[in-house]
């Protein structure tokens, strides 16, 4: 069935007031863009004039008649102008823009950004004549959605006037020291000359080279001038300054390198340009996330803004620059560290947690860099080359209470151990086999078990019998027993807990509080009975332990549960609800029990 | 608070961190301290944090145990351990949400088991008042999951009728999942479409766009968008780092790059060869396995030396290269096979078996 339409097709109905509430409040962050929208149309038609005349100086004219309420301000351009069709089609229609798809260079685009004027304004007044034409046109916009349109029949000069009186909410912002921070803040870099006056104060900004344009960074006098006005930038004091260059993004620009050390959680707030007028001041996501003590200024010319020009796209063109700002950070990284140890070793003291948490990253990094990088360990703290090269085996443990449980004993062995325990240190040292050859392998159970010397065999017969009870025991804890002679000879016992060990007791905690579908689903997981076993190295050189061996019965048994329990304690490990019950009932049963062998040895 | 500071100092330290390996273990060594102090208070906090990081760190084990210790402590005790606190990421009833999601990636989880646990979520976010709309998506996911590819449309449409509110994943998440769903059906168009927002950099997320190039890698690549999958094959490894999260696109790079590109191809295998065998969930590493396995064969034909790859099983060291290769084969069918028993058909085996051959094209959902 056909149904008569009940209207012929309508244009959608603009509510002019609707779309300025849209701009203020969700794509513009300040109502301070106008200035840069104004700034922007500006340079797009001197631009646009350039185009036909490439000698064309232009100029930009910021005045600001009296403050506050009455005041008005002005911007005007010596660009292209506008002729009465262009005045129509591109001041009065939202969403239309001169600028799109042409060969040009435009910083515009969108179409809308004479609306932001309706942000601090109620009426628009702009005074306009088009280069080859002696008509001039006075066009009026209105915030509720009209405009007027008149020829005048004065001649103006080429270019555009625009005029705007606050509304009283944005009186405050039409002051003469706002105007002209705001101004600069956008335009600094802009390559136009721009001026700007209120009654004696003038001011000229832009039309220079980009500040680190011609600067040395090799040279004393050039880093000493761009790290200055990476510091005026940013405010944080720099240690080196690296020059971007970015042929695909049309970038150039600076990565500072920060002085003092960063959390990888600080907003990066990196500066740039797009065409030489400020995106942001505080733009994230520019470089690898890796690159966290660095902070850049760019001037770019290929990537996509978003609508409200305060950040680029999340595209490729985006990615393909950050790899290359990674690209660039990295390379001279690498030849500092060849030429000048000096600043690297800074660097590396500024930065060392920035650096391994790069290195766990990025493979080449950690090839370049690891040896530089410090670790704590029977060395003391000093870079990871100096164990590697000292002619010891070295190993590691992942836990700070594992590693001052067992440095003694390595250094015994004459073995180095790295405390793992310390962020990232664990994860680089696994890596070192894959990544550079060099072996530096955990303390595991099995290296232990193989480098603690055996008791005499006179010893472990007499052990025999303990032994075979302390397995019987300790398998109520699901841990083994073995017996080794180790120095320090002060130690009883070492508890070997490797990470699987840690997720065993993280399970048996869960049981014991979870509900019955989540002890299902756990013993699906991990099945019962297939964690690690926990190991418990008795010291045969140790007296309590030699005491032991000529014990038998209950109170043997109560004295190595109780060793397991100060093992445990020792190692820094929670105990569960079981083994603090177990506690106390071992040392009541103990304490009631009496002194002295209950059979002879 | 008795904890000395320490755990709090820990939990810090590792939030200050990228999610990945350092992270969790921060965090884990945050739940032993408040565990050794015995402040319950904060090793619930803790484990709230350990949840998250294991989560999003590729230990959903790890999680999973923290989540259930958390959830007994709750139902023990309600109002000392709240459910709702806070933000996101110290509200159990969006904690739920990773369980389940890891949960059906697990052949050793039953389907009995898995319509348990989506019972008991539905019923405590009704009891708050919550939207189903989380509970449906996993339903949705639980199906394609496990290859009843019968019950996806329907399952799309459930999930999609219902509200969003404050519990409900991120819109980055839900059109990686929308698009995920079509390519399950194997409709590559209609997942194209809706990933577009994705493709074009419109959203973001802390997984997302990763965990979607992932997924599309092979996609892009059988539909003829060579440039596109070039582009996401070179972005993928910046994206996936050194967190074990992203082993399915790890797996799928492998796989593309054997296809296209053998030099990285092997270099890219070396790199992520540890995460077959522990951590993530195994469905996840299934797709890695494939890969190594076919990198193996590659590095074989290109005449490099025994264990190219590195690929050592941790009980028993491969001696041969033809031991690692054909261990990883035997271990991904088996997996498989684990996961058809669970699923009650053959499709994920047949599948695997025609990827480990290189013979079959269609993707998901490895």
């Amino acid at each position: 069935m056909v149904v008569a339409p009940v209207s012929e097709r309508d244009p959608f109905k603009v509510d002019l007031r609707g779309i300025v509430d849209v701009l203020s409040n969700h794509i513009y962050s300040s109502p301070t863009v106008f200035v840069r929208e104004l700034l922007q149309n500006a340079v797009d038609a001197i631009t646009a004039r350039r185009a036909l005349e490439p000698t064309h100086p232009g100029e930009i004219a910021i005045r600001l008649v009296g403050e506050g309420v009455g005041a008005t301000l002005t911007f005007e351009d010596d660009g292209i102008g506008l002729d009465e069709a262009d005045v129509h089609m591109f001041l009065s229609t939202i969403g239309q823009s001169s600028k799109r798809d042409t060969p040009i260079d435009y910083l515009g685009q969108f179409g809308i950004g004479i609306l932001s004027c309706f942000v601090v304004a109620d009426e628009v007044s702009l005074v306009t004549r088009k280069r080859g034409s002696s008509q001039s046109f006075k066009w009026i916009g209105h915030s509720d959605g009209t405009y007027e349109l008149a020829a005048l029949k004065a001649t103006a000069p080429v270019g555009t006037a625009v005029y705007l009186r606050p509304k009283t909410d944005s009186a405050p912002l039409f002051n003469a020291g706002k105007i002209l921070d705001i101004a600069r803040h956008y335009g600094d870099l802009l390559p136009i000359r721009i001026t700007f006056t209120h009654d004696t104060l003038r001011d000229e900004f832009g039309g220079e080279p980009l500040p680190w344009q011609n600067l040395d960074v090799a040279k004393d006098s050039g880093i000493s001038r761009i790290l200055a006005y990476g510091e005026s930038l940013f405010g944080d004091r720099m240690m080196a300054a690296i020059p971007i260059k970015s042929e695909a993004a049309g970038a150039t620009g600076v990565a500072f390198l920060l002085a003092e050390p960063r959390s990888l959680h600080v907003p990066q707030n990196h500066r740039a340009y797009l065409r030489r007028m400020l995106v942001s001041d505080s733009l994230s996501g520019l470089t690898p996330d890796w690159a966290y003590f660095v902070r850049c200024v760019v001037n770019v010319n290929n990537l996509r803004p978003t609508a409200g020009r305060e950040s680029f796209y999340e595209d490729a063109s985006l990615e393909g620059f950050r790899d290359e700002i990674g690209r660039i950070v990295r390379a001279w990284l690498e030849a500092t560290s060849r030429k000048d140890p000096d600043l690297m070793a800074q660097f590396i003291g500024i930065h060392y947690m920035a650096l391994k948490a790069l290195a766990t990253q990025d493979p080449e990094f950690y090839e370049l860099f690891v040896r530089w990088l410090p670790f704590e360990g029977t060395r003391g703290l000093v870079p990871l080359g100096d164990y590697l090269d000292c002619g010891r085996e070295v190993h590691y443990v992942s836990d700070h209470d594992a590693y001052r449980q067992l440095a003694g004993v390595a250094r015994a062995l004459g073995i180095e151990l790295i405390d793992g325990g310390f962020s990232y240190d664990s994860q680089l040292l696994s890596l070192a086999r894959q990544l550079i050859g060099r072996e530096v392998p955990p303390l595991d159970d099995d290296f232990l078990i193989a480098r603690l010397a055996d008791p005499a065999p006179q010893e472990s017969d007499k052990a025999a019998d303990f032994m075979a009870d302390a397995t019987r025991v300790l398998g109520a804890f699901r841990a083994k027993p073995v017996l080794k002679g180790f120095e320090p000879v002060a130690v009883p016992a070492l508890l070997n807990l490797s990470d699987g060990i840690a997720y065993g007791r993280h399970l048996r905690a869960s049981r014991e509080v979870a509900l019955p579908l989540f002890v299902d689903v756990l013993d699906a997981i991990s099945p019962l009975g297939s964690e690690s076993v926990p190991l418990l190295v008795f010291n045969a050189r140790n007296e309590l332990v030699r005491t032991l061996f000529g014990y038998s019965g209950r109170k043997r048994d109560l004295a190595v549960q109780l060793l397991y329990l100060q093992a445990l304690m020792l190692a820094h490990q929670p105990l569960s609800n079981s083994e603090l019950e177990l506690l106390q009932t071992a040392t009541l049963e103990l304490l009631m029990q009496d002194y002295g062998p209950s059979r002879p040895a | 608070m008795g904890t000395g500071n320490e755990a709090d100092q820990l939990l810090h330290e590792g939030n200050l961190m990228l999610y990945g390996a350092e992270r969790t273990r921060a965090h884990s060594e945050a739940v032993r301290v408040a565990d050794l102090h015995q402040d319950v208070e904060s090793s619930f906090r803790a484990r709230q944090a350990l949840i998250q990081s294991a989560n999003m760190g590729g230990d959903p084990n790890l999680a999973l145990v923290a989540f259930a210790w958390c959830l007994g402590q709750h139902d023990a005790n309600p109002d000392r351990f709240p459910m709702e606190s806070g933000g996101a990421f110290t509200n159990l009833l969006w904690m739920y949400k990773w369980i389940i999601e890891r949960a059906t990636e697990h052949p050793a989880i039953s389907r009995s088991k898995l319509a348990e646990l989506l019972t008991d979520m539905s019923r405590r976010y009704a009891q708050r008042g919550h939207s189903l709309r989380p509970v449906r998506k996993l339903e949705l996911w639980s199906s394609m999951n496990m290859l009843d590819r019968e019950l996806i449309p329907d399952a799309i449409g459930a999930w999609l009728r219902e509200r969003r509110d404050f519990l409900s994943d991120c819109l980055a998440c839900d059109v990686d999942w929308e698009a995920a769903a079509h390519l399950s059906m194997q409709d590559f168009d209609l997942a194209r479409q809706a990933a577009a927002p994705l493709f074009e950099g419109r959203m973001r997320c802390a997984e997302v766009p990763t965990i979607t190039y992932g997924r599309f890698l092979l996609p892009l690549s059988q539909a003829g968008e060579d440039a596109e999958a070039q582009r996401l094959a070179e972005v993928l490894p910046r994206r996936i780092g050194t967190n074990r999260d992203f082993v399915g696109a790890a797996g799928a790079l492998v796989v593309y790059l054997v296809e296209q590109d053998p030099g990285k191809a092997l270099r890219a295998a070396s790199r992520y060869a540890a995460w077959a065998l522990t951590g993530e969930t195994p469905l996840r590493r299934l797709a890695l396995m494939i890969g190594l396995v076919r990198a193996s064969r590659l590095a074989r034909e290109m005449g490099k030396g025994a264990d190219p790859l590195g690929i050592l099983l941790p009980d028993e060291p491969v001696t041969s290269f033809d031991d690692g290769e054909q261990r990883l084969a035997r271990e991904a069918l088996s997996l498989a096979d684990a996961f058809d028993q669970r699923n009650g058909h053959k499709r994920l085996g047949e599948a695997v078996r025609q990827h480990l051959h290189g013979d079959r094209r269609w993707w998901w959902p490895l």
